[in-house]
């Protein structure tokens, strides 16, 4: 199929804003060919241009202090410069968008259905639209896309949907005109595992009916491989690598992208090495390095050869393109820091430092009799030194459990039992004392830190309330921040100096203040690009080792917390469905849920990502208002049967260690799974 | 919904009650309409006064009497013209609507217009010269932007619009000719003022809603910009103008005090700077219910609207 | 970089820089209000000497950039000048003369080089008496910003942080404000409690707080779900400290700009009041009443006597308006970078 004609060609494009920090170039002549049938995945971390040059494709980067220069050819047409009318034309027809958040991009006040009618007559001379007609186009796509009840959907407004459920609105939106060229910016992004596997199923339909191309914009090497021909690696604005996917994954030869791909957590290693890094942060787009722009953060950086003139993109292999200068020299050297083995298996039958049980949490609805069924009957223990990973989709109860466990909310009911304390009755004085043996990091590095105090004030704040001096406290600050990395000297400078990674560390150095013994981390790297993550994953398992800590590790993404984790419980709808050590759940998973989240999750790796049996959960997550009666999992359950809507099944011990809340448990059958 | 409106309305007389009380009561302690005959040669004057006003009572018991009617939609009498509270009111109301209804309407399209405008053509000359301007709108006292616009239109160029200097403002006129002549400026006034206001709020939110993710995916996929604008962002934006419109219609109904009272409209306005003077609580009272109802009134309907247009938004 | 710290009477660089733009405007003292609400400051509040550089350096970027806003600190710091050194201009130049001064025979004359703006019906330098009247506007204004944003901000943490009943309770109150007339309610405070400048700026700061009080609760609400508020009380901070210390600092920028507003809400206000027969009363003069006293003399050679406090009026408010809206621009991340 890549050798269809080519549909799309993009040749030496920029874009350029002027800023008052001076130009600052977002895309730095990037080129590639889209071939129609192709699929194309362009991957980069944030800010490294991939969204600007795909808007800049379409003419959607304008205004007075941005400059577009190159070229772009669909189907022989120049659009870089043509009139607006022009790429009007071209916009929803002959190449369409796929935007990141669906909730965002359909305007709320007009129904779904009308959405998509628009983006039919549109393009229709005006003599000649026929509203009729277009509706039951908007039927049919609805229907194609997986919308159960299309007719009745196409009368509801955005909200009105679930987010799976929109962002396939959004793509039969966009195939409304069976446009030649589908351009995915992040489709899947914002969406929990399950659904991403829905939508990708929707793109891997379209790919075999159609000859649409698709051009995929993502930062997840994962879905990529998962779906892509050729990829195309940016960074700092400018193409650095370019080959099919097959090579890539398995000879990539930019120093980023090996940099890249060794510093991913993979859901099919076990725990017990640590993450290759790529040490410092991406550039100031401003203030672009001569040469490389990855020079700095290069292990291989050669002075007066990367950081001379120009950097030429040499073809290595036909049809693989690097922008190196050193590439014949170092492809045998490894470019990151090595991966350094860890002890894989660790003792865990330490005592319990945390203890719950029964643990229940509803969150009554103003005005209403009805609550949020966020936690129901949640039991587990954390041995002492260890890290218990807690995964779930969002809304699934885990964020619930943090703040309960440090006591930020209030149970409804259940214990819960943190170093011999028991938490929920805890006197006011016990309750400082608490404050400094259990502690918690968050998601959110830009929201976590109080953007008007000094560093120095928010790692020192848990020390001044504990009444700890002054004197003591910088002392302390420094120390702390040293333990994380960051430059002791810098307590004086405030949060929005930092960069998200950073951030990061600041929030840790916090928790750790006070020498807890226990730390939650809510989701502590989600935010995070690849390459930084992999930074605070390592910092995390250091620390863990070098205090004894004990983590309970909240995440959404198997894959770090099987590299981080000693035992893990998954969550569905605030209850616990699946808890054992992590090599057995992971390995084994007996639970229907947890099969179907591991088989969600991609592996960046094309061959074993193309090969694996992949299970999709029909529909979406139940409202914890009104969860299903007896197994909350019934309704999206590949194997239910009449007895799990009214019997909820126990969680009990399938084999020692590992427990599961099934009427079913082990290895689902063959055939109810896809591909 | 309903059970939403019943709640509020429930909700209302709550707040209706209390501002009444806080009204009379203070109306009682502060003025005394008696105190000029404190003087009269008839010492017995005073005293024959209070009795009849009912002011020897105390001030609780007056009050719970005047709810006691009130109730029933009897608001009595005023103290000053003698007539009924209520006949006084709807007269006034009558020329307040001459006034409200056409600046109300001809602001909500100016506003509209110029807001639209300004936010599509953000930094341009016509931008500047509008936030200028409303700028200029929202900084002028109101009276003296009244009697300089008489200053102008009156004495400075004389006989525009049928004004020669003998020309005095009292009333709307009768016919509809003199109508325009008395109303000319006083809407003039109140337009510039709302205008001010409203366009500045519509031209933020439609500045808002431009760099939005929808209206970006409905030029992806090749919408033109004039429906861009139109239909993708106005919906959007015509919400916040239309509740803010409906909550200033609530309170302009008291507001108006000063243009009236500059050009001599007997209007709400009026009425109650008269009953202010001469410390006619039952007047003033039924003022202050009166325009609290309308408050009241038209921020649930602000509610409703909002409800209605947005269909986000659940009213519980 | 935290405005409310540039109060904490902590001298240094950075505090001048702080008060610069903002002194000229005034609003700057409802900062005070907002950290004064604040829980005990800790001890490692005394990190001052640091310069809050980058985050500050980006706000005074986009003040800056803000022309009309910069034009109008200009004019208000001059007519601030000048009303206030009224009493030195008249003891050392002969441009000012004694507040009240009167010359009958002279009687009304239009503007001449020896009275700029004329003189009125007693022959009084109408120049001198608008500068002494200006500073009874000005006074009148900051006072009210600064009392109703004292009050605003109170009502709206505490009915914004703790909610429940304390929301109901406070926000029912704010309702309530918020339907009596104010005029009705001006009027008659003023009738009970005379028309001294102290009534008036009380009473109108009693009725101007609610607008703020219910952009605080907003604020609040939202800054309240923030992690960093989590991690507070993870770390084991309690509530006041909190609001003081975390969630205040984060809202001054709305508080600042409704703190201008409220300015200007005085300012016209007092005017209306004053035309109506309600505002201070003489020997105080402001420009209300200068206006309402002129108000007889429009259509005759002495129409000049509406103009010059009319403008005044104008001036003052739209400057106070324009740096409102720099204010804004500059507080808002979004505004043109």
């Amino acid at each position: 199929m890549s050798s269809g004609e080519p549909i799309l060609e993009v040749r030496d494009l920029s874009v350029t804003f002027a800023t008052d920090d001076g130009p600052l170039q977002a895309v730095d002549r990037l080129s590639y060919t889209l071939r129609r049938g192709q699929s194309l995945a362009i991957v980069g971390e944030s800010g490294s241009g991939k969204s600007v040059s795909s808007l800049a494709v379409l003419g959607l980067v304008s205004g007075r202090r941005t400059t577009v220069t190159g070229s772009v050819r669909f189907d022989g047409t120049e659009l870089v410069g043509a009139p607006e009318r022009q790429l009007r034309e071209v916009r929803g027809r002959g190449i369409s968008m796929v935007f990141q958040d669906a909730l965002t991009s359909l305007n709320p006040v007009l129904k779904v259905g009308h959405q998509i009618a628009e983006s039919i007559m549109v393009h229709q001379p005006r003599a000649e639209r026929d509203a009729a007609a277009a509706r039951r186009r908007v039927v049919e796509l609805l229907d194609l896309v997986g919308i159960p009840d299309p007719v009745g959907r196409a009368e509801l407004y955005p909200h009105e949907f679930s987010g799976g459920q929109r962002q396939r609105a959004m793509i039969a939106m966009a195939l409304a005109n069976d446009p030649a060229v589908l351009l995915a910016d992040e489709p899947t992004t914002a969406l929990d595992v399950t659904i991403q596997a829905q939508v990708l199923d929707v793109f891997e339909r379209i790919q075999q009916r159609t000859d649409t191309a698709l051009l995929l914009i993502t930062h997840d090497l994962g879905v990529v491989a998962g779906v892509a021909d050729e990829v195309l690696v940016m960074y700092a604005g400018a193409r650095v690598e370019q080959a099919d996917a097959g090579s890539l994954y398995e000879r990539p030869s930019h120093p980023y992208t090996r940099g890249l791909l060794e510093s991913l957590p993979r859901l099919d290693r076990p725990r017990g090495t640590t993450l290759g890094r790529i040490p410092g942060q991406p550039p100031a787009l401003t203030h672009l390095p001569a040469g490389c722009s990855f020079g700095p953060r290069c292990t291989a950086f050669r002075p007066g050869v990367c950081d001379a003139e120009e950097i030429p993109t040499v073809e290595i292999a036909p049809g693989h393109l690097v922008r190196c200068v050193r590439i014949d020299e170092i492809t045998d050297e490894r470019a990151t820091v090595a991966s350094v083995e860890r002890s894989a298996t660790r003792v865990i039958d330490a005592p319990p430092l945390v203890r719950v049980h029964g643990l229940v949490k509803e969150f009554p609805i103003r005005r209403s009799r009805d609550v949020v069924h966020a936690v129901t009957d949640v039991s587990f223990e954390v041995p002492m030194g260890t890290t218990l990973g807690l995964v779930g989709e969002s809304g699934c109860g885990k964020s619930t459990v943090a703040r309960l466990l440090l006591r930020l909310i209030e149970a409804t009911d259940g214990v819960i039992e943190i170093d011999g304390m028991d938490v929920r009755s805890l006197s006011a004085r016990d309750l400082r004392r608490f404050r400094g043996v259990a502690q918690i990091v968050f998601q959110d590095p830009y929201a976590s830190l109080n953007p008007r105090l000094t560093v120095r004030s928010i790692v020192g704040e848990p020390l001044a309330l504990a009444g700890e001096p002054r004197s003591a406290i910088d002392g302390r600050v420094a120390e702390l921040l040293d333990l994380v990395g960051l430059d002791p000297r810098s307590g004086n400078r405030y949060p929005h100096e930092f960069s998200g990674g950073q951030r990061q560390r600041i929030g840790i150095a916090r928790a750790l203040a006070r020498d807890p013994r226990l730390v939650v981390l809510d989701e502590p790297v989600s935010a995070l690009d690849v390459s930084i993550q992999a930074g605070v994953v390592n910092l995390l398992t250091d620390l863990q080792e070098r205090l004894g800590l004990t983590f309970v590790f909240i995440a959404h993404d198997l894959a770090v917390v099987r590299h981080i984790s000693d035992t893990v419980a998954v969550m569905y709808l605030g209850h616990i469905v699946e808890h054992g050590p992590a090599e057995v759940l992971y390995e084994d998973p007996a639970h229907p849920y947890t099969q179907a989240l591991l088989s969600a999750n991609n592996i960046p790796d094309p061959i074993i990502e193309r090969a694996r049996r992949r299970i999709i959960l029909e529909g979406d997550v139940p409202s914890p208002v009104t969860p299903p009666t007896g197994c909350v999992f019934h309704t999206r359950c590949p194997i239910a049967e009449p007895r799990c809507a009214i019997e909820e099944p126990p969680l009990v011990e399938h084999t020692p260690g590992h427990r599961v809340a099934c009427h079913h448990p082990g290895p689902l059958p063959v055939d109810i799974s896809r591909r | 919904m309903t059970r939403f409106i019943l709640r509020r309305i429930a909700y209302s007389f709550v707040v209706l009650l209390v501002a009444s009380a806080v009204t009379f009561i203070g109306i009682s302690i502060v003025a005394d309409p008696t105190a000029r005959l404190a003087q009269n040669r008839d010492p017995m004057a005073r005293a024959r006064m209070r009795q009849e006003l009912g002011l020897d009572k105390p001030v609780i018991q007056r009050y719970g009497k005047w709810l006691g009617s009130a109730v029933t939609g009897d608001f009595g009498r005023s103290w000053q013209k003698k007539d009924s509270v209520i006949g006084i009111l709807m007269n006034a109301m009558k020329y307040t609507a001459w006034l409200v209804i056409p600046g109300f309407i001809i602001a909500a399209v100016l506003a509209f217009a110029i807001g639209t405008y300004s936010a599509i053509r953000q930094y341009s000359a016509g931008d500047y010269f509008f936030t200028g301007a409303s700028f200029v709108g929202i900084s002028m006292p109101q009276f003296w932007f009244a009697l300089i616009l008489i200053e102008i239109f009156v004495f400075t160029i004389p006989s525009a619009f049928g004004m020669d200097p003998y020309f005095r403002f009292i009333g709307i006129g009768d016919t509809l000719g003199d109508r325009f002549k008395y109303l000319f400026l006083p809407v003039c006034v109140l337009v510039v003022q709302i205008v001010a206001e409203w366009s500045r709020y519509h031209r933020a939110s439609m500045l808002d809603i431009l760099p939005s993710d929808y209206i970006r995916s409905a030029h992806a996929r090749g919408v033109p910009k004039r429906t861009v604008v139109l239909k993708h962002a106005t919906k959007n934006a015509l919400v916040p103008l239309i509740v803010i419109m409906a909550i200033d219609a609530g309170l302009i109904v008291g507001g108006l005090v000063v243009t009236e009272q500059v050009f001599s409209i007997p209007g709400m306005g009026r009425v109650f700077v008269e009953a202010l003077e001469y410390g006619d609580a039952p007047m003033l009272t039924a003022w202050v219910v009166l325009t609290a109802v309308a408050v009241v009134l038209f921020n649930l309907l602000a509610d409703i609207i909002n409800a209605l247009l947005d269909p986000r938004v659940r009213l519980a | 970089m935290s405005l409310g710290r540039d109060y904490s009477g902590i001298p240094g660089e950075d505090r001048i820089e702080a008060i610069d733009p903002l002194a000229a405007g005034a609003p700057a003292e409802p900062v005070t209000s907002g950290s004064s609400i604040g829980g005990p400051r800790g001890p490692e509040g005394g990190d001052l000497s640091v310069a809050p550089r980058s985050q500050w350096f980006l706000f005074r970027r986009r003040f800056l950039r803000h022309r009309p806003a910069i034009v109008a600190i200009v004019v208000l710091v001059l007519l601030l000048a000048l009303c206030f050194g009224a009493g030195l201009l008249e003891r050392f130049t002969s441009l000012v003369a004694p507040q009240g001064q009167q010359n009958l025979e002279l009687g009304a004359v239009g503007p001449s080089g020896a009275h700029w703006f004329g003189t009125d019906q007693l022959g009084r330098d109408y120049f001198s008496e608008m500068l002494y009247a200006g500073r009874t506007s000005l006074l009148i204004g900051l006072v009210v910003a600064l009392l109703s944003t004292v009050i605003g901000t109170t009502i709206g943490a505490i009915a914004g942080y703790f909610g429940g009943i304390y929301d109901q309770i406070l926000m029912r109150l704010t309702d309530l404000f918020l339907v009596l007339p104010s005029l009705i309610v001006l009027a008659l405070a003023l009738r009970y409690f005379g028309g001294s400048v102290v009534v008036i700026e009380f009473v109108l700061a009693a009725l101007f707080w609610m607008g703020l009080a219910r952009i605080v609760r907003a604020q609040v609400r939202s800054i309240k779900e923030k992690e960093f508020i989590e991690a507070a009380r993870a770390g084991g901070a309690s509530s006041w400290r909190i609001i003081g210390r975390h969630v205040l600092p984060n809202c001054i920028g709305p508080i600042v700009v409704a703190a201008t507003l409220a300015v200007v809400q005085a300012i016209l206000v007092e005017s209306a009041l004053s035309y109506l027969g309600y505002g201070v009363r003489p020997p105080a003069t402001s420009w209300g009443s200068m206006l309402s006293n002129a108000k007889g003399y429009f259509g005759t050679d002495q129409a000049y006597l509406i103009w010059f406090p009319g403008l005044a009026i104008l001036i003052t408010v739209l400057c106070v308006n324009f740096i409102g809206d720099g204010l804004r621009d500059a507080f808002d991340p979004k505004s043109r970078i």
